[in-house]
């Protein structure tokens, strides 16, 4: 009687305990802002790729959040780091291939709405061509370090995590705009942008089948662009018109994660991924503006998107089957500021009536494991697949153009790109080695219509991943 | 969003929230491992058996997590304490349970043979002591009587009763079920002719005739089934060709030509199939065409080329007469060189208005493209 008693007076302390727990954690995620991107060209045709950590995940699709039993947790859930049981360091290599996206449109059709336009009298209508190629460079890079140590009852790992580390050199011609009436115009440039998280993260057990795991982590972001434009039978680029960020800042984020053992073959994770907002500087100049150089210089919030998701894993004898469905906020890149770009920097109405729009994406990542235990190795095969949304923004309405803009921006959500991923490892005493390949297929897009031919082509991609896990 | 003080604030929360939880028993094996080694066997034991009840089954390559496996021997370690803390039989036990799980052929052989040496050592000396106290009588072991087999009694089994010859004279009741028979089969009945059959076969089963009848109502059969399934398939593949799905008409009936090359209905089938195909994609060129022409038309016509347009227009029209695109565009170029010509041109204009006008006999009210001149949408509506 007396242990029952005092059962029930435990159950009533830890439950009260869980319910302000929770409802602390329900007011803490509760909350929303909005924060904003221009339309410049290194905004239009940058694509974001959040990477995961690990060749061993990186083989399983990516799908890693319902099982994270290794260093690489820190970033994918860092619940998972209450599974380890002794210290391990863990390093990644990246390798991966230039990829190029191309898009061109033919008869685009321009209607003058320029005040001063260079078109003989009369001529109030044209067709134009519009050509843009967005290269990305190869890169070859450290893209994740780890050391975690675990304690009695709590596991600790500092992390260092490159999540963008994109090169591009963008380029485009359009013969003619409504704004610049008729007048050829061409862009060129490159840009830089890195961000990398330096990470402390720590995870406990709330019970025998329960982690929680939180990383705190220091986002250094650094963005170099220089983009220059010109028109007519201008020789430079850059003598019409150049869009410049040479920008880093520093900021803080965070990664939430839970994982629970629903039986001893089976777990489902959660995380929450906080990115933070970083402050950048542009300054556009209209070089050859009637009366002199125009300059306008904005500052940008660029807020990395957070990420919120969710896995499941199964797994039976030496095989393990992972999914998971990640919804990658986008929208916090909104609203996007126009009139930054060479297409709409000469609009005849307010900037802030031309809008666009940027969606949240929701990208699947399923894969598998198959080990063969030896004597003395361990081997793994791995092979998964995942489907990644883009960020990239669209056009929804303005008062005027919307005829040549909407071809050029689009006007819905972009397709996702489709990744097909294969892996192994090789597993001695302590020492793990794992590569993996992600191969991401070549998509096309096409549109015909009476008078507009439109080809959008992201051509393949690979992307090549080496890790090594020593656990001591 | 969630701001970064706020995480801070939640890992408080989450700290001061943390329960008491028992650990993976890959974590407890571990654990006890050390402690043992370093001489805590009380501690250590039970880490051991917290980690047996996690996983009972001992294994030189456990899988852990990650592709990570240990040697999970907990009974040798269970076997070490037991030594350690004097309980030899105890130990003794726990190193049976090791030795099951090949622990003589893990990395602690060399302990796990030593260990066995102590324990035996061990027991022999606390047997050697118990038989010094006290001397068991001896045990004799007292013969076991066998009893004879029973005997074995042979069941007599009843005689097989005589076989008899019986032969009657049938020859007549054959010939009559015969007869019977055949003329049956001559008139399709096959059920009747199968029953004389049979009624022969019972009284002469060596009957040729009736052999043949049933073999012959075998093939008729066999022959009907066959037509009505072909005329089946025949059916299917019309219904198909008749509800527009080509493929599966053409996989049916490509089936049935395998079978009956011959046939005149599959073949004459087959032909309307393929006459239907050429049809649909003369329909697809043409479609392709239309949209091509026309397309090539309206870019002429926006890039200010009309003569071009009107020139494309009518190399199109005589294969697309009823492309209400041509026929307008068409009247949109001589509308356009008409306003163009410095006094207009009368010709142009009454040609354009003819094209509109078959528009408007194609096709009615159409929704008018855009960017046409106020000017010649003008005309158009007064055509």
């Amino acid at each position: 009687m007396l242990k029952c008693q005092k059962l029930n007076t435990i159950r009533r302390v830890y439950m009260s305990r869980f319910r302000w727990f929770s409802i602390l954690v329900v007011s803490i995620l509760w909350t929303s802002s909005l924060f904003a991107v221009t339309d410049e060209e290194i905004f239009r045709a940058f694509s974001l790729n959040l990477t995961t950590p690990g060749a061993r995940a990186i083989g399983m699709g990516g799908a890693f959040i319902g099982r994270a039993d290794d260093a690489t947790a820190a970033e994918t859930n860092p619940a998972g780091l209450t599974i380890l049981a002794r210290p391990e360091i863990s390093l990644e290599y990246r390798h991966r291939d230039d990829r190029q996206f191309d898009t061109s449109i033919i008869n685009l059709p321009i209607t003058n709405l320029d005040s001063n336009p260079s078109a003989p009298h009369g001529v109030d209508f044209a067709l134009a061509n519009f050509n843009a190629s967005d290269n990305l460079n190869s890169v070859d890079a450290i893209g994740f370090a780890s050391y975690v140590h675990p304690f009695s009852n709590w596991t600790f790992g500092f992390s260092r995590h490159e999540l963008i580390n994109v090169e591009a050199r963008l380029v485009g011609d359009v013969t003619a705009s409504p704004f610049h009436f008729i007048e050829a115009n061409s862009f060129s440039g490159n840009s830089e942008i890195q961000d990398v998280n330096y990470s402390f993260s720590g995870a406990t057990k709330l019970g025998d089948n329960i982690s929680i795991g939180g990383t705190f982590k220091i986002s250094d972001f650094s963005i170099k662009s220089n983009i220059g434009a010109r028109q007519k039978a201008q020789p430079g680029f850059g003598q019409h018109f150049t869009s410049v960020y040479d920008t880093s800042d520093v900021r803080v984020g965070f990664n939430l994660g839970v994982l629970w053992n629903l039986g001893p073959n089976v777990s489902v994770g959660g995380v929450y991924k906080n990115e933070p907002k970083f402050d950048l500087k542009t300054v556009v100049t209209n070089v050859d503006r009637a009366g002199g150089p125009q300059q306008v210089i904005d500052n940008v919030d660029f807020d990395v998107p957070d990420q919120l998701g969710f896995g499941l894993s199964v797994s039976a004898a030496n095989v393990t089957f992972n999914f998971d469905v990640v919804r990658v906020f986008y929208g916090q890149l909104e609203n996007v500021e126009s009139g930054f770009s060479l297409f709409t920097h000469l609009l005849p109405f307010p900037k802030d009536q031309l809008r666009f729009r940027i969606d949240d994406g929701t990208d699947v990542h399923i894969g598998g494991e198959y080990l063969i235990r030896g004597e003395s190795t361990v081997l793994a095969f791995r092979g998964g697949f995942y489907r990644q949304s883009r960020n990239l923004f669209y056009f929804v309405s303005a008062p005027s153009g919307g005829d040549f803009l909407a071809p050029i921006f689009g006007t819905d959500r972009p397709d996702p790109l489709n990744h097909l991923t294969v892996g192994g490892g090789v597993t001695f005493g302590h020492v793990q080695f794992d590569l993996a390949g992600d191969f991401t297929l070549e998509e096309e897009l096409r549109q015909d219509s009476l008078l507009l031919s439109k080809k959008e082509v992201s051509h393949r991609g690979f992307e090549l991943i080496l890790s090594s896990v020593v656990r001591f | 969003m969630l701001s970064w003080y706020r995480f801070l604030i939640l890992s408080a929360t989450i700290l001061v929230a943390v329960p008491a939880f028992s650990l993976e028993w890959y974590k407890a094996y571990q654990k006890g491992q050390d402690k043992i080694k370093k001489g805590d066997c009380a501690e250590g034991q039970s880490l051991i058996m917290e980690a047996l009840k996690g996983n009972p089954r001992s294994d030189l390559r456990a899988p852990t997590y990650g592709t990570f496996s240990i040697e999970y021997i907990p009974h040798f370690y269970l076997a070490q304490c037991a030594f350690q803390t004097g309980r030899f039989s105890d130990a003794q036990k726990y190193l049976k349970e090791a030795e099951s799980a090949r622990v003589a052929t893990s990395s602690k052989a060399k302990e796990y043979a030593a260990l066995k040496a102590g324990i035996d050592a061990a027991l022999l000396k606390e047997k050697a002591l118990k038989t010094i106290v006290t001397v068991p009588p001896p045990v004799v072991e007292k013969p076991v009587e066998q009893k004879p087999p029973p005997p074995v009694i042979e069941e007599k089994k009843p005689p097989p009763p005589p076989i008899q010859d019986v032969k009657r004279d049938n020859s007549l009741a054959i010939k009559t079920n015969v007869r019977e028979a055949r003329s049956a089969l001559d008139q399709g009945r096959y059920s009747d002719a199968r029953v004389a059959a049979n009624r022969v076969l019972e009284m002469e089963p060596a009957n040729v005739e009736a052999r043949n009848v049933l073999n012959e109502i075998a093939k008729r059969q066999a022959a009907e089934f066959q037509a009505q399934e072909m005329q089946q398939k025949l059916r299917d593949a019309e219904k198909a060709l008749r509800n527009g799905d080509l493929a599966s008409a053409e996989n049916q009936i490509l089936a049935l030509k395998i079978q009956y090359p011959s046939d005149a209905s599959v073949r004459s089938l087959l032909n309307q199939i393929q006459k239907e195909k050429d049809s649909r994609l003369r329909d697809l060129k043409d479609e392709e065409y239309r949209r091509g022409i026309e397309k090539e038309v309206i870019v002429a016509y926006y890039r200010g080329a009309y003569d071009e347009a009107i020139r494309l227009a009518q190399q199109g029209l005589p294969r697309m007469p009823q492309s209400w695109r041509l026929h307008f565009f068409t009247g949109c170029s001589y509308a356009a060189l008409s306003i163009l010509a410095e006094r207009g041109n009368e010709d142009h204009l009454r040609m354009a208005r003819e094209s509109f006008r078959r528009v408007r006999s194609l096709s009615g009210d159409i929704s008018v493209p855009p960017h046409i001149s106020p000017k010649i949408l003008e005309i158009y509506r007064a055509s």
